[in-house]
C-alpha cells in the first residue's frame, strides 16, 4: 500500500522508518492510497482512501475514510482516537492500526485511554531502553 | 476410562493458567489443565536459583485481567511471580490435574484423544501451553560422566547450598547473570565459562513504597496507567531491533558505558565486550554481574567448556579448573520443543516431523494438519523487547474466538499458513536477530529462520490476533 506522510512531528523519526517496513512511502503527488497528515492539508489527493490526521483537523468534504488522532472528537464524519501516552510507539500503533483495520475505528466513535500519572511516567521512564535524545 | 471435556490445556504456567481463567470466567467449565509437575507456575516454579527475577516490570508481567496492586518491586523476584500464579490458579483449582504428564495426543477425526500418566482424556479443543523455557538444554560435554562433583542445570536448583564449594557456571545468559553475583558471595570460588559475551544494561530496579502500593490499591486507574505507560515505553525498544537510526547507537552506547563504568581492568573489559550487534542475543539487565566478575571470588574463563576429567574441567582455551560443582546455565530447548514429538494430527502426522525444518504456525497459533490444536507461546510468539504476557493474552483471545466459531472442526489452510510464514520471514529479514552476527536461541539452527520471535512490535501481534479470522480455515 502506498502512503504519503505530510508535515512534521517530533515522533516522525520513529514512526517513518517503522511504517516504511510495511508500506511504500511516497509523495503526495504519487497517487497514495493512504495519507498521514501531521500538519494542515489544503487538499487531499483523489487516490487517498484512508486518511489520518494527527493533531490537525481534516479539510471539509473529505471522501476518504478518516481517523483524527488527538483533536477534539467533534467531527462525526471521522473516527477519533486520543493518545494515553507520549510514546511514539502508541502513535504508530494508531496510524498502522487504522491503515490495516479501518473498520475498528468507527466513524464518530472515539478510542481513548486514561493519561498516565506522574508516578507512572517516572517508573516507566526508568525501565525504558535508552533512545536517542 | 476416558474423561470427555470440551478443552484440554497442557501446561500450568502463565499461558495455561491464563487460558483456564479466561474459559472459567465466561462460564466454560468443561476443561482440564494438565501439568506434569506437582505444582503450577511453569518456569517460575522450576527456576529457583539464587537471584532469580524477571526482567520485565512486574505491573506489565502479569495478566491485565488479574492485576496485582502490591508487587513488592519494579522487577518482581521469581518467588513473588510464582506466588502470583498460584493465586491465579486458585480460580481454576477444580480443573487442575497436577502430576499428569501427556504421553500422547492424537486427532481421531473428530476429537483429540490425550493419553496421560493420569488417565485418558477426549476433547474437541487441545491447547498446548507448555512454554518455551521448560526443557533444559544440556550441551554434550566429553567426559561429563566422569565429573566427581555435582552437575545440574540452573532450572533444577531446588534448595542446594553451594557455600564453600568451587563452582563452575557454564553460560552467560539471563540465568547466569542473575545467579553469578549471588554465588560469588557464598561459594569458595566461581569460574564462569563464557562462550559469547552478553550485552548488559543497567537494571533500574526499586522497591515500591507502602504509599505506592496504597496508591495502586486506592486508585486502580493509576495502576492501569502505569501498565499502559510501561507497555508503550517498551515498544519503543523495537526500533533498535530493526536499525532505526539513533536507536541502535543509543542502546549500544548505554551497554558500553555500563561496562566501562563497572569494569576498570582493560583486559577483563575486552573479554566482556561482545563481538556482535546489540539485541541479536537477549539483552540482559544487571547492576551486579560486572562487579562480581571484577571481584576476587569470580574467574572469567573467556571460552566455552570443552571437556571434563574427574574434578578437572578444561576450557576451549586450554585452561583447566578444578571444581566441585558444575552449573549449566545453558538455556532451554526452544526451537524444537520436545512436546511436538507426542502430538499426532490428521492422518497421523507428527508435529515434530511437521516442524522438522523449523516451527511454523498460522497466526503463530494454529498448524495445518492439526485441526483444533492451538499452540500458545510457540512459533513466532515471543518477544525480544516487551512482555510475553501481552502475547499470551492475545493468543488466548484468538483461541476463544475460534472456540466461539460455529464450525466444530477448524483446520488452517496450508495456503494461509504459507502466506503468514512468508510475511513473517519478510518482516524478520531486516531485524538484528538475523543480521546481528550472533548465534541465538531465537533462530532455528538448521534453517536460519527466526522461528521463536515475533518480528514486529507487540501491538501489531495484538491487532493481528484481535479477531478470529475464519476465512483462513478449511
Amino acid at each position: 500500500m502506498k502512503i504519503a506522510l505530510h508535515g512534521s512531528h517530533p515522533a516522525l523519526d520513529f514512526v517513518r522508518p517503522l511504517l516504511a517496513r510495511n508500506y511504500d512511502l511516497v509523495g503526495v503527488d504519487d497517487s497514495p492510497a493512504g495519507l498521514v497528515a501531521f500538519g494542515p492539508v489544503a487538499a487531499v489527493p483523489d487516490s487517498v482512501e484512508l486518511a489520518v490526521f494527527v493533531a490537525v483537523r481534516p479539510p471539509v468534504r473529505l471522501s476518504a475514510r478518516t481517523l483524527v488522532i488527538g483533536a477534539a472528537p467533534s467531527d462525526d464524519t471521522a473516527g477519533h482516537a486520543t493518545l494515553a501516552t507520549e510514546h511514539p510507539a502508541e502513535l504508530l500503533s494508531l496510524i498502522d492500526g487504522f491503515l490495516r483495520y479501518p473498520a475498528r475505528f468507527p466513524v464518530g466513535d472515539a478510542k481513548a485511554t486514561a493519561n498516565a500519572t506522574a508516578t507512572a511516567r517516572a517508573a516507566s521512564d526508568a525501565a525504558r531502553e535508552p533512545v536517542p535524545r | 476410562m476416558t474423561l470427555e471435556v470440551d478443552t484440554v490445556i497442557v501446561g500450568a504456567g502463565f499461558a495455561g493458567i491464563g487460558m483456564g481463567m479466561r474459559l472459567a470466567r465466561r462460564g466454560d467449565d468443561s476443561f482440564v489443565v494438565l501439568e506434569r509437575a506437582t505444582d503450577v507456575g511453569g518456569t517460575w516454579r522450576d527456576n529457583t536459583y539464587p537471584g532469580v527475577a524477571c526482567d520485565i516490570p512486574s505491573h506489565l508481567y502479569s495478566f491485565s485481567f488479574a492485576p496485582k496492586h502490591d508487587w513488592s518491586r519494579f522487577f518482581a523476584p521469581g518467588a513473588e511471580i510464582l506466588d502470583y500464579l498460584r493465586h491465579c490458579a486458585l480460580e481454576i483449582a477444580e480443573h487442575l490435574r497436577l502430576g499428569t504428564e501427556v504421553l500422547d495426543a492424537r486427532w481421531t477425526g473428530e476429537r483429540w484423544h490425550v493419553s496421560t500418566t493420569g488417565g485418558d482424556f477426549s476433547c474437541l479443543t487441545l491447547v498446548m501451553a507448555v512454554g518455551r523455557l521448560s526443557e533444559p538444554r544440556m550441551p554434550p560435554t566429553p567426559g561429563i560422566d566422569t565429573f566427581t562433583g555435582e552437575v545440574f542445570h540452573s532450572s533444577d536448583w531446588r534448595d542446594r547450598d553451594l557455600a564453600g564449594k568451587r563452582v563452575g557456571v557454564v553460560g552467560t545468559g539471563a540465568s547466569a547473570v542473575q545467579l553469578v553475583p549471588r554465588l560469588a558471595s557464598e561459594a569458595r570460588g566461581v569460574v564462569v565459562f563464557q562462550r559469547t559475551a552478553p550485552f548488559v544494561l543497567p537494571r533500574p530496579d526499586f522497591e515500591y513504597s507502602a504509599a505506592d502500593i496504597r496508591g495502586f490499591a486506592d486508585d486502580p486507574g493509576s495502576r492501569e496507567s502505569l501498565r499502559t505507560d510501561l507497555f508503550w515505553g517498551m515498544e519503543t525498544g523495537f526500533a533498535a531491533r530493526v536499525g532505526v537510526p539513533g536507536h541502535l547507537d543509543a542502546l549500544r552506547r548505554s551497554a558500553r558505558d555500563h561496562l566501562e563504568a563497572q569494569v576498570a581492568d582493560p583486559g577483563l573489559r575486552a573479554a566482556l565486550t561482545p563481538h556482535y550487534e546489540i539485541g541479536c542475543k537477549r539483552v540482559l539487565l544487571s547492576d551486579d554481574y560486572y562487579p562480581a566478575l571484577a571481584g576476587p571470588a569470580v574467574t572469567l574463563e573467556p571460552s566455552a567448556l570443552a571437556s571434563v576429567d574427574g574434578a578437572r574441567v578444561t576450557a576451549q582455551s586450554g585452561a583447566t579448573h578444578d571444581l566441585d560443582v558444575l552449573v549449566f546455565a545453558t538455556g532451554f530447548l526452544t526451537t524444537h520443543p520436545p512436546f511436538a514429538a507426542r502430538v499426532f494430527g490428521r492422518d497421523g502426522a507428527n508435529l515434530a516431523g511437521t516442524w522438522r525444518d523449523g516451527m511454523v504456525a498460522y497466526a503463530s497459533t494454529t498448524v495445518h494438519g492439526f485441526p483444533n490444536l492451538f499452540v500458545i507461546d510457540g512459533p513466532n510468539a515471543s518477544l525480544g523487547h516487551n512482555s510475553a504476557i501481552v502475547m499470551i493474552e492475545a493468543q488466548i483471545g484468538y483461541v476463544l474466538g475460534a472456540i466461539d466459531d460455529d464450525a466444530r472442526v477448524l483446520e488452517v489452510s496450508l495456503a494461509a499458513q504459507q502466506r503468514y510464514t512468508a510475511d513473517l520471514d519478510a518482516r524478520a529479514a531486516d531485524t538484528v536477530w538475523l543480521g546481528g552476527g550472533c548465534e541465538s536461541w531465537y533462530v532455528d539452527a538448521s534453517t536460519r529462520r527466526l522461528t521463536l520471535l515475533w518480528p514486529d512490535l507487540a501491538y501489531a501481534f495484538r491487532d493481528r490476533l484481535a479477531e478470529f479470522d475464519r476465512d483462513a480455515y478449511l
